[in-house]
């Protein structure tokens, strides 16, 4: 390095702590705060329910599929497709763990993260009486850690303060049940359709879900480019 | 076998690199090897020699005129040529200047290395050009004799395959290939097949659209996080595939744990690869080419925590793969993972090359509260390679590329704060991200040489051009720790000695520094804001259950010093090339809050002479990264220093880099920073070798094995270590000898895994007279090797020829029992007997020299003349002889009359084994004989008190050390009594290749003479090759009647007369039988051949003998086949006696000790290793016998064959066990090995051998030595004495108790 890139190099060290500052003013400190003061609202709402209850939908399979998110997994041939509206505060898009989503006992599947629409997608992964149970915000977890005991106890405080679905509402979104082949085919098809309508956001997801499948007969249609 | 290593020896580069750093060598003889290229510093060491440079950067080059004395006033021209490497080099030695203005002419003067630093290429006048490699390598040449030639008097930097410097263009900027980009599902039942969500089925592929151009290519998995999508790394993906890397990003399972996303991952990259290879990816483009053996995963968020926590799986083996292994794993590199610290998930990195990005600003992972997102703790689990790389001004959304930037507008939330933002586009990120990535993989997966710079030197001073310098918000920082098998010495981790004044390696430290304090480096009170009692505030590295410790201290405005003693086998730096540390300014704390810049202080380098060097940490700019000062919390940002070892030299400075015995760290207003606040940890020194790298133990060159004769055939040991143990599988290596692959037939032993290094035994049959090459090479992954040239050597037996020196301590302590005080003689007594059988064990062809050493007035003038009166010669190096010039006889006479002497004219230290190893050294070396092996045994009762000493400077200059790792001379070692140095024997026996041991004034069920001549015995064995077969203690119980009334024996021997047998193969070349007593004239022997009535008769030389008043040693060429039998004929059953018999033979059983391990303080473990083989693997073999501790319990051991780690495979022929002991001191091992020969023959083996742990207290200057009569208390005296046993020595009344 020649002494002229040296002495640039030094100059940059020297003014780089008044451009921290004058990058720090000008710069949103909001998210951090907002992270905060979303566990502290967590704090004082949860245990909380679903705002509304906006798709019921029965659905059979063809063909079970693994659903991963019950303790020891769990084969699944048939259940209930909910679109609920939460409180976007609920369903944040992070890392961290978040409310965990229940359906009495049951952990709901989560098939989109809702925190721009505010809207839920779920499976409840087996017959289940709307009417009769609450569907409940728990505490921040991982879907992976709680347990039966953990749940319990959270349920029933719960159930001090969240309120049933109403019945009439229930029944007022309720479509007729509906078969499909696999879960990937009722992915790709009921499901990303309620994405694009519930939660446009995540368009992604219904792309995703709508992909080609790889095949050995599979058609070379990609495009070539140049990395950019 | 050391000299025959020098009898063929070839220059390896090793020695070579270490000739042209620090020994020069003449340029009128010679083409000198020396780094060249770099840049000019402005303060000292005025120049970095470095790897890579910017092809938009200017290129010097600079010589040191104090350490390459022969170029001042030479005029040279330079060249900048084409690399090639040394055979090349060797065919083709013409010299074509590749800069625009052609060589430049110079002459160097001998001012300093700033006056002989010159400017030898602008910016982009070279081409950097590589394709989709990276860098472009070229050699340095200073032609002084101008003849347009690399010739003798040149210098150069690169001769060897590694370029001299690397041109390289910006690894932040895309490569040449066009990038071909497929979105798919798998199909559900591949899904199903392969245990993927039907939710996550999605694929993301880029490769290079030319792929069928292209060999096989490493193969890229990425894992996205919550709030992520599968295609958010299409900048990842096109970069790398436009430099020739297929990549696949896919839909990762993330919301139930980043444990289901690490099945993802898994699942996902076999099913890649499956479907790759049945032809349903990018229309069969794939079939055949992806390289399973070489994957990197990345992960992001839960994803960078997943694909951790797959590794862990596979490690662990609780997930297998159909299509790759854990070994096919060359990189993880997580981008801002959380850490959830789940049971039974736990994201361990364990062995793999780890990386970890971490940006500074993300308000999702945090870092900051919590247990869940401080993702330096990932980093710190990971046990071998490791890096970190935080980037300042950051947030979490900035690593990925979300659809609604890609729509063109930024993302709704890029979880972000704090100052100096790089966003809110992506771009910076992006270009920093792709810019470091590129070198990263490329070091890992393909070895690139110049992407290591990117990893190691600080940003300040090199970063991708595409990363702008003009940007002062720009700060990146990289943590990176040398991880290989070897080439490492970690000074201080912090990991034991808890004592703040000892190092983890456990030499003392001294410091000035203020409010010092070791601990977990992490922040106790989980808020970042300083206070007193949270001294480690802002650490993440480790919590609850994370074991990450280091030191903090601060100093304010007054200079202040952290010093490190250096252990001594590690003085000599010359073999490392870097000084390695990682530190963190301690956020938050005053002296921090008062200087917001990058810390800087002196690293300073002391030899044993007291000189010094020293080199500030921001000479090549940079020092330890001011912290990242976001709204919430700062971090401790660990930053790695590295200084190189050579720059030490600058200028002349007059530090002796062979003989380092203090590294200090100078803080304070004349040393940098005036006040500041650090935390510190891993301070090492490093070779950087690279994982792909494999390396030959044993047999080398320097060491080779004895592989046999022109009619015999040797069994050998080959151990092989990689830098990254998990990286080469057995399997996976062919074995050649000359170049010629080795058959089933030749190997005995398949290679396996033992412990952390991979054993075969080789069995090459007989061959003729000379050395030959052994070379390891892997396929998979392909072109890594190793070799070792003239390794393997044979020489017919009947002309090994021994020159052996004797070097006896005569110390008076030697007179004195160290344990009871008692002035009893029997250490002289026992030194004098082994010395005397072990001569008598000579064959007439070899040289016998005794030295003895005592510092004394020897000549009774009143003065002491040193080193004259240090050691003396008590026989000359002299041919054994026999018959009429057998000289033996003298030597032994000689050998009776070294004894302490009492009046030795002064009142002080007398031990000096240093004066002896010179004196040996001397007489050996006398004769230029290189077709004879040298050996000296030196045994010593002390500490080292006088000059000269092995490992410092002294009296008489310069340590010895250096000069006996350069010799071709073996030095075995004893230690007798528990003042023996025994970590100063040990470093003696392992630097020259000797064995060493302390027999602690008796060991086993032998007080110390028998055991000592024994042990002389064993080790004649090993220097010529014996197996011994038959080992037995004490006097046959079988008592009979002696009616043969043999006028061989007295009648008072008559009523004792015993018998014992032993079997011996057939085929043997020779055969030694000894029998030794540790009192004279007690014990008769009779040796009989199998069937023979009469006592077999010597006639040399088919039969010759050796007798003593103590012993008698039999050689017998070609002994018969069969039952041999000994008949004993004693009057007393109890006197201590052993008989052996020994050969070589086909069958071979050798045992191997690993390094102690130390796991706590006072537990500690050593493994224990023996090989069986003869032309195949002997299995089922028994093996027991016991270990003697400190405190004289025997605790019996048995080694065992069934696949545990410390013995390899099950069955493999090698067994094992890890003997746990918990008392400092000596142990002493005797084994029984039997079993049957891989045909079914019923064998024996008898092995013994001996270590040290240490920690036993020492007496420096023992009692007797000096004439320090004062005895020792009676608590010293029963200092780790298990029981007091009564025992005879020497005479028949002579009755002791002893430990």
């Amino acid at each position: 390095m020649d002494s002229k890139t040296l002495d640039l190099v030094a100059t940059i060290k020297k003014t780089r702590i008044a451009f921290l500052i004058y990058i720090a003013l000008i710069s949103f400190p909001q998210t951090l705060w907002a992270k905060q003061s979303i566990q502290d609202f967590w704090k004082q709402q949860l245990p909380s329910g679903a705002e509304e209850v906006l798709y019921v939908r029965s659905f059979v399979l063809d063909k079970a599929y693994s659903n991963n998110w019950q303790k020891g997994q769990k084969n699944v041939d048939s259940g209930i497709i909910l679109v609920l509206r939460v409180k976007k505060e609920l369903v944040p898009a992070t890392n961290e763990m978040t409310p965990v989503l229940y359906a009495g006992n049951l952990i709901l599947q989560r098939l989109n993260i809702g925190d721009e629409s505010g809207h839920v997608i779920v499976i409840v992964p087996e017959a289940f009486d709307l009417s009769k149970e609450i569907i409940w915000f728990g505490q921040p977890d991982l879907p992976s850690a709680v347990n039966a005991e953990s749940i319990a106890i959270q349920r029933q405080k719960a159930e001090k303060s969240v309120k049933l679905l109403s019945e009439q509402q229930i029944q007022a979104v309720t479509l007729n049940e509906i078969r499909a082949t696999d879960f990937s085919s009722l992915l790709g098809g009921e499901i990303s359709r309620l994405i694009l309508k519930y939660s446009p956001q995540e368009a992604s997801l219904a792309k995703q879900w709508r992909l080609p499948e790889a095949k050995a007969s599979y058609s070379k249609s990609a495009t070539s480019q140049k990395a950019q | 076998m050391k000299f025959l290593a020098k009898q063929f020896f070839k220059p390896s580069f090793q020695i070579l690199a270490f000739l042209w750093l620090f020994n020069p060598i003449s340029a009128n003889a010679q083409i000198v090897d020396t780094e060249l290229a770099g840049n000019a510093l402005l303060e000292y060491p005025f120049f970095e020699y470095v790897k890579a440079i910017n092809e938009n950067a200017t290129m010097e080059i600079a010589i040191d005129p104090s350490r390459f004395p022969e170029i001042v006033d030479q005029v040279c021209e330079i060249y900048v040529v084409n690399s090639k490497n040394e055979s090349q080099w060797e065919v083709d030695n013409i010299l074509l200047d590749q800069t625009r203005g052609g060589p430049e002419t110079f002459r160097f003067s001998s001012a300093n290395i700033q006056a002989n630093t010159i400017l030898i290429a602008n910016p982009f006048d070279l081409s950097a050009d590589a394709g989709t490699g990276f860098g472009v390598g070229y050699d340095i040449v200073l032609d002084c004799d101008r003849s347009g030639t690399l010739s003798s008097g040149d210098y150069i930097d690169g001769r060897s395959s590694e370029s001299g410097i690397y041109m390289v263009h910006d690894s932040a900027s895309p490569g040449p290939e066009s990038v071909s980009v497929f979105d798919y599902n798998l199909s559900d039942s591949v899904a199903t097949r392969f245990g993927i969500p039907p939710t996550d089925r999605a694929q993301h592929l880029f490769y290079p659209t030319n792929i069928a151009t292209f060999e096989q290519l490493p193969l890229v998995v990425i894992g996205h996080g919550v709030g992520h999508y599968y295609d958010e790394y299409a900048h990842i993906g096109n970069h790398l595939a436009s430099y020739g890397y297929i990549v696949v990003s896919h839909s990762n399972d993330v919301w139930v744990a980043p444990s289901n996303a690490a099945i993802t991952t898994l699942a996902h990259t076999d099913a890649f690869i499956d479907q790759a290879e049945t032809g349903a990816l990018a229309g069969g483009d794939l079939v055949g080419k992806i390289d399973t053996s070489r994957i990197v995963w990345i992960g992001h968020s839960r994803g960078g925590e997943g694909v951790v926590i797959a590794y862990n799986r596979l490690f662990n083996g609780t997930y297998v793969p159909e299509n790759y292994d854990q070994n096919d794993i060359r990189l993880i590199s997580s981008m801002l993972p959380t850490d959830f610290k789940r049971p039974g998930s736990i994201a361990n990195p364990n062995n793999v090359n780890y990386h970890l990005w971490t940006a500074a600003g993300d308000t999702d992972v945090t870092g900051l509260r919590g247990d869940r997102s401080q993702t330096f703790r990932i980093h710190d689990r990971a046990t071998h390679f490791r890096h970190s790389t935080i980037v300042q001004g950051a947030g979490h959304t900035w690593f990925n590329n979300e659809e609604s930037l890609r729509m063109g507008g930024f993302s709704p939330n890029p979880w972000f704060s704090g100052p100096c933002s790089l966003g809110p586009s992506d771009d910076i990120v992006h270009s920093i991200l792709l810019g470091h990535l590129l070198p990263l993989i490329k070091y890992y997966v393909e070895g690139n040489v110049p992407a290591a710079d990117f990893l190691t030197r600080q940003y300040e001073s090199f970063r991708p051009i595409g990363v702008s310098s003009a940007n002062p918000c720009i700060v990146v920082t990289h943590e990176h720790r040398n991880g290989a098998q070897f080439g490492n010495f970690v000074i201080d981790d912090y990991q034991t000695q808890g004592s703040t004044a000892v190092s983890s390696s456990g030499a003392q430290v001294r410091f000035n520094v203020e409010n010092l304090l070791e601990g977990k480096l992490d922040d106790n009170d989980d808020d970042f804001t300083w206070v007193v009692t949270d001294p480690f505030n802002g650490a993440t590295q480790a919590q609850d259950d994370d074991v990450s410790r280091g030191v903090v201290f601060d100093w304010t405005n007054e200079n202040k010093f952290y010093e490190w003693e250096i252990p001594v086998n590690v003085r000599d730096f010359g073999q490392y090339s870097f000084i390695s540390f990682r530190a963190a300014q301690g956020t938050q704390h005053p002296n921090t809050l008062a200087e917001r810049e990058d810390l800087t202080f002196d690293v300073m380098v002391r030899d044993s002479s007291g000189n010094t060097s020293s080199i500030n940490i921001g000479a090549a700019l940079g020092g330890v990264e001011q912290p990242y000062e976001r709204d919430d919390g700062w971090w401790n940002e660990m930053e790695t220093s590295r200084v190189r070892i050579s720059d030490f030299l600058n200028n002349g400075s007059a530090v002796n880099l062979e003989n380092i015995v203090a590294i200090r760290l100078n803080f304070g207003p004349d040393h940098g920073s005036a006040r500041g606040r650090l935390v510190l940890d891993e301070l090492m020194l490093t070779q950087d070798i690279h994982p792909n790298t494999l390396k030959i133990l044993e047999p080398t060159q320097i060491s080779p094995a004895f592989a046999g004769t022109s009619i015999f055939g040797n069994r050998v040991l080959v151990r092989v270590v990689a830098a990254h143990e998990h990286y080469f599988s057995p399997e996976t290596l062919v074995i050649s000898v000359d170049g010629v692959p080795l058959n089933a037939d030749q190997i005995a032993t398949n290679p396996t895994r033992v412990g952390g290094e991979i054993w075969t035994v080789i069995n090459l049959g007989p061959r003729a007279d000379g050395c030959f090459d052994l070379k390891i090479e892997s396929t998979r992954p392909p072109g890594v090797m190793a070799a070792e040239v003239d390794s393997l050597c044979y020489e017919n037996d009947e002309s090994r020829q021994f020159d052996r020196v004797l070097a006896i301590d005569k110390t008076n302590s030697m007179n004195w029992d160290g344990s009871s005080g008692v002035n009893s003689g029997d250490k002289m007594r026992a030194a004098q007997a082994a010395a005397k059988f072990y001569v008598d064990l000579s064959n007439p062809i070899d040289k016998i020299g005794i030295v003895s050493f005592q510092r004394r007035d020897e000549n009774d003038d009143g003065s002491i003349s040193e080193p004259e009166e240090l050691s003396e010669i008590e026989f000359p190096l002299t041919l054994a002889g026999e018959g009429a010039t057998d000289q033996r006889e003298a030597a032994k006479s000689a050998i009776d009359l070294i004894l302490p002497d009492t009046s030795p004219g002064f009142s002080g230290p007398e031990t000096s084994p240093g004066s002896a190893l010179v004196e040996a050294q001397t007489i050996l070396n006398a004769e230029a004989m290189p077709e004879r092996e040298k050996n000296i045994i030196l045994l010593t009762d002390g500490l080292e008190n006088y000059a000269p000493f092995w490992n410092e400077a002294g009296a008489f200059g310069s340590p010895i050390r250096p000069s006996f790792r350069a010799d071709n001379i073996r030095v075995d070692t004893i230690g007798v009594g528990g003042d023996a140095d025994d970590e100063l024997l040990l470093d003696i026996a392992n630097v020259t290749d000797g064995e060493f041991i302390n027999l602690n004034e008796g060991s086993g069920s032998f007080f110390l003479l028998s055991r000592l001549s024994d042990w002389y015995k064993k080790l004649d064995e090993d220097l010529r090759g014996e197996q011994r077969f038959f080992y037995k203690e004490g006097i046959p119980k079988k008592l009979f009647e002696d009616t043969s009334n043999s006028s061989s024996l007295s009648a008072r021997n008559q009523h004792f007369k015993r018998e014992e047998k032993f079997a011996v193969e057939a085929d043997l070349d020779w055969m030694t039988v000894a029998f030794h007593a540790n009192i004279d004239d007690v014990v008769k022997v009779e040796l009989f051949q199998p069937g023979a009535s009469a006592p077999i008769v010597v006639d040399a030389p088919r039969v010759t003998q050796r007798v003593d008043p103590k012993y008698s040693v039999y050689r017998i060429r070609s002994p018969k086949p069969g039952e041999w039998r000994y008949v004993v004929h004693s009057e007393d059953s109890k006197v201590e006696f052993f008989a052996t018999a020994s050969a070589p033979t086909e069958l071979m059983a050798d045992l191997r000790l690993a390094p102690v391990v130390t796991k706590s303080k006072g537990k500690y473990l050593m493994p224990i290793r023996i090989w069986v083989a003869d032309n195949k693997k002997v299995e089922s073999a028994k093996i027991t016998g016991y270990i003697r501790r400190p405190d004289g319990v025997k605790d019996t051991i048995h080694l065992l064959d069934v696949g545990k780690p410390v013995d390899g495979s099950a069955a493999d022929g090698i067994y094992g066990v890890e003997y746990q002991a918990s008392i400092p001191g000596n142990y002493f091992i005797n084994l029984e090995v039997q079993g049957e020969t891989s045909e079914g023959v019923p064998f024996k083996r008898f092995l013994s051998s001996g270590f040290s742990i240490s920690g036993a207290k020492k007496k420096k200057l023992q009692f007797g030595e000096g004439l320090n009569l004062t005895k020792p208390s009676k608590q010293e005296q029963h200092e780790d004495c298990g029981k007091k046993i009564k025992y005879r020595q020497n005479s028949k009344n002579d009755i002791k108790e002893f430990c």
